[in-house]
């Protein structure tokens, strides 16, 4: 009797069903398609965008280069961000980056956030935080799938990397050059760092680009307060004042006619009369893409250009030893000044950075989203901590086995969503 | 026996048939749309966020979601950029704030409806899908 009266109700339903298709079709369909433009609403209301690195990377040497030692480390490269915007009207927009590093301990920050307004179809503005253009991939320094290698050039992109965010606003131009696009961008504002204030921070850039290629060529500058103790003990002791004028220059370019992609930068760092290293760092990458692999080539150089700022001999004579030879002595009889001035100059010293890096490396295209790649880095120094990490470098040197080069393999999985 | 190879032959047609049908992409705007007849390089352009406007009218691109053929089809022949490329180039762009990918509407259904509704937008679809709704401004 149960089972008689389901099926009955079944065929009801089948019946009813049937009769009703035409409209009910109609009707689905008008639903999906209002659902879809809310949707769409929606969506280009609001966007939300996420990437991750995730790294093994281990090198053959104990002392780290560039955060790297002999022990397996899960944490250096790996990092995730997401980055949401909402587009308020046709013509503003807020967006806000978070990201968490291995490097910091996965501690999220706020790396961007700022507020975006097109003033007219050429030209936009955005206050608030974020990233200074100082390098021709400086707006992408942690996106690892935009770029071919495991990670950023250490040699060029790590001295402003204290530098990357600041608050400020930006104003940029996007418009057309004989034919060509171009992009000016001019930024001010100032960085509330750890160990440093970087005030009145003004950075140019200016980008010439056509179907395959674009060119880059920036400056910016800054006057930078330290904070740091040592860095400061340090400065005084050489004579030096804790406000630092610095200047930086990069020209870069990336060609990527059809299968190849050739790409490089060459940059400059001044800060005259300063304990901080003048650095010129170039790095150049040629890959050529067969399919799904892209296997690649880099040489990476850095030079401190200052290193005789940094010799013992300055900080003798501004503390009143006269030579380095009075120093040394009064170290070695046991003046206890004379002995934290030398430590404190080969600390200083460690600074001086005379870097090679070649690196061969492969990246996989698994999937559109996901890249694997696989690197080889053999770097050598002449004489010079560099991206050797200082303390390490200095306890190194003193019991006679300061590095002279590393052999690091890194594997990483780089991913957009 | 001879049903069964003429069933054959049709399923091969069928699966030929198809497969030109793949090979024609048609770029489309609602029937009612300003927006007039675009060039291959306009429509590279467009679908790019290399240019928002053609000929004074805003244009707004829309995608079809991946696995489609009409998908495919288009970014391989008419943008000449395979899904990872592509991949690679709007994350230099969203990263940096500069740009959005277009919005992912579904199929050749989906586009038809979309830009049938809103004039400003343009989509691609099958060319065998084009019908009454939608104006095919550039093809292959």
């Amino acid at each position: 009797m149960k089972h008689c009266y389901q099926i009955s109700l079944c065929l009801l339903m089948t019946m009813f069903a049937s009769i009703t298709q035409a409209a009910t079709n109609d009707a689905l369909e008008r639903q999906i398609r209002g659902l879809n433009d809310r949707l769409s609403a929606i969506e280009s209301r609001f966007r939300i965008n996420g990437f991750a690195t995730f790294g093994i990377a281990q090198s053959d040497e104990e002392v780290p280069y560039d955060g790297i030692g002999n022990e397996t480390t899960f944490r250096d490269l790996t990092l995730a961000g997401i980055q949401m915007t909402f587009n308020i009207d046709d013509k503003s927009s807020v967006v806000t980056q978070m990201l968490a590093r291995g490097t910091e301990d996965f501690n999220t920050v706020m790396e961007w956030a700022y507020f975006k307004h097109n003033i007219t179809s050429e030209i936009s503005a955005k206050l608030g935080r974020i990233r200074g253009p100082y390098y021709m991939l400086s707006e992408y320094l942690d996106v690892g799938y935009a770029v071919p290698w495991t990670s950023m050039p250490a040699e060029t992109y790590g001295p402003l990397s204290p530098f990357s965010n600041l608050e400020g606003i930006d104003l940029t131009w996007d418009g057309e050059l004989g034919g060509f696009g171009a992009q000016a961008q001019l930024i001010h504002g100032r960085i509330t760092g750890e160990t440093f204030a970087g005030d009145d921070v003004y950075s140019l850039g200016f980008t010439l680009s056509g179907d395959t290629w674009s060119v880059r060529i920036g400056h910016s500058q800054s006057t930078t307060v330290l904070e740091d103790p040592d860095t400061l003990a340090a400065s005084s002791a050489y004579g030096y004042e804790a406000t630092v004028d610095g200047a930086f220059q990069g020209l870069g370019f990336r060609w990527e006619p059809d299968d190849l992609l050739l790409m490089g930068e060459y940059t400059t760092f001044t800060t005259p009369d300063s304990v901080l290293a003048d650095e010129d760092a170039v790095y150049l990458t040629v890959g050529y893409r067969i399919g799904l692999w892209m296997p690649h080539l880099t040489y990476a150089q850095a030079e401190s250009t200052d290193d005789e700022d940094r010799e013992l001999s300055v900080i003798a004579e501004s503390t009143g030893f006269g030579t380095e030879a009075a120093l040394l002595a009064a170290a070695n009889g046991g003046n206890t000044t004379a002995q934290s001035l030398v430590g404190l100059s080969q600390l200083i010293q460690a600074s001086n950075t005379n870097t090679n890096r070649i690196g061969v490396g492969v990246r996989y295209d698994y999937a559109p989203g996901i890249a694997m790649k696989l690197q080889y880095d053999i770097v050598t120094v002449d004489d010079a901590a560099g991206l050797f990490n200082d303390e390490a470098y200095v306890a190194a040197n003193a019991a006679d086995d300061a590095p002279e080069s590393a052999n690091i393999l890194s594997f990483t999985i780089d991913t957009v969503f | 026996m001879n049903i069964n190879l003429k069933q054959k032959l049709l399923a091969l047609m069928l699966i030929s048939a198809s497969w030109w049908g793949h090979a024609e992409v048609a770029v489309v705007v609602g029937a009612n749309s300003p927006i007039g007849n675009a060039s291959s390089d306009d429509v590279v352009k467009i679908f790019l966020g290399k240019k928002k406007d053609h000929n004074g009218t805003a244009v707004v691109p829309v995608d079809q979601a991946e696995g489609n053929g009409a998908r495919d089809e288009f970014y391989d022949k008419i943008v000449s950029k395979s899904a990872s490329q592509l991949k690679s180039y709007w994350s230099r762009l969203i990263f940096t704030g500069k740009g959005q990918a277009p919005q992912v509407v579904g199929g050749d259904t989906d586009v038809k409806g979309m830009v049938a509704s809103n004039p400003n937008m343009i989509g691609y679809i099958d060319a065998g899908a084009v019908d009454s709704t939608v104006k095919v401004i550039f093809k292959q």
